[in-house]
């Protein structure tokens, strides 16, 4: 299931770059068929997402001496094959700006897609609370004013410090809107 | 717009005794309203005052929402004869409160909050009960608008902390990040 959780995990990380300092610098391959060279985090999502079928064709693509060149031309259609899935579970250049093109530790990935440190029994609680307030309770009473709880999981899955970062964008945000007010023509 | 960074930073490294309150306390502890300024209660002991002062100054604190021209000089002096002071400085806002609605001065506040690691300094923030507390004391309509969203926050901590596995495993955890009752 992981490898379904690490496109989407990746993106809000790097949209936000709440998680630049986990990153360190990828690698670059120069062409698809070239074996690349990825980090150990990405050789591991890798071995993760290719578990299985995958798996199998990367182990038995590997040219060894005295193969025909067929089997080589085989291999190698089996092998960028492998590398178009390997691609999908590291997110596609264009959608990191250079700066941030990183590799992001499994560690990271964890703590994007699983609800940051919480061990699991604590945010499978919090999901159910907040999917299914028990009646009666604060957190009901919340949800009938109009609270948004699912904004709640977001920010109970940041750091303190991470919260006022957000705040302070918010400001920031908000400064610019009534700048452009202030400048716009319309009434 | 506030740099909570500096204001923290300038404060801590002052070694000024303060309690982060408000709007700013609530956003830590992962309320989604929004807030303009950092609010803390200061200790009104004479060191702290002295210290406080002395931290702000470099930052030309002025009072908000009155003519540049009006003459103040924030030193310790001006903060013991006042209480509450709402401020603007060069890296934002800030509002100085001896006293808090419904809690009482820095002892209490102090007494009802817990300790956040906030961009690496450790920092006294009012807890969600002392927050919950002060709220209902003040009763203004933003006050009472926040506070189902803040005792939600509560209850949700109470229930998750049930959930708690071994302590390392939430050396990081958001719910708790850092957080030691004091």
């Amino acid at each position: 299931m992981l490898y379904f959780l690490i496109p989407y995990a990746v993106f809000p990380g790097t949209q936000c770059g709440g998680f630049t300092a986990h990153a360190k610098p990828l690698a670059k391959s120069s062409t698809r068929d070239e074996k690349p060279a990825k980090g150990p985090a990405a050789q591991q999502i890798e071995r993760l997402f290719i578990r299985g079928s995958g798996e199998r064709i990367l182990q038995n693509s590997t040219n060894k001496p005295g193969m025909s060149v067929k089997t080589k031309e085989v291999n190698r259609r089996q092998r960028a094959s492998c590398g178009r899935l390997g691609h999908f579970a590291c997110p596609p250049a264009c959608a990191l700006s250079p700066p941030q093109q990183a590799e992001i530790s499994i560690e990271t990935l964890c703590i994007m897609s699983s609800g940051a440190s919480m061990t699991k029994a604590q945010r499978d609680e919090l999901i159910r609370l907040i999917t299914s307030p028990p009646a009666g309770s604060k957190i009901a009473a919340a949800k009938d004013f109009g609270v948004d709880l699912a904004l709640l999981v977001r920010t109970l899955e940041l750091t303190p410090t991470e919260r006022l970062q957000n705040l302070a964008a918010a400001q920031a945000l908000f400064q610019e809107l009534r700048a452009a007010k202030k400048t716009s023509t319309h009434e | 717009m506030n740099d909570y960074l500096k204001l923290l930073k300038i404060l801590c490294a002052a070694q000024v005794r303060f309690v982060v309150i408000g709007g700013a306390a609530a956003a830590a502890q992962g309320s989604t309203y929004p807030t303009y300024d950092l609010d803390i209660c200061y200790d009104r002991g004479r060191d702290n005052l002295e210290r406080l002062a002395k931290a702000l100054e470099p930052f030309h604190p002025r009072l908000r929402g009155v003519s540049d021209d009006l003459p103040f000089c924030f030193d310790a002096v001006t903060i013991a004869r006042g209480m509450n002071f709402t401020l603007t400085t060069d890296v934002g806002d800030i509002d100085l409160f001896g006293e808090v609605t419904g809690i009482g001065g820095y002892r209490e506040a102090r007494a009802l909050s817990v300790t956040l690691v906030v961009f690496g300094f450790q920092c006294a923030v009012l807890s969600l009960d002392g927050l919950i507390r002060s709220k209902r004391a003040t009763a203004r309509p933003k006050d009472l608008l926040i506070l189902p969203e803040i005792e939600a926050l509560r209850e949700i901590e109470t229930r998750v902390k049930g959930q708690s596995g071994p302590a390392d495993d939430r050396s990081q955890g958001r719910i708790e990040d850092n957080q030691t009752k004091t």
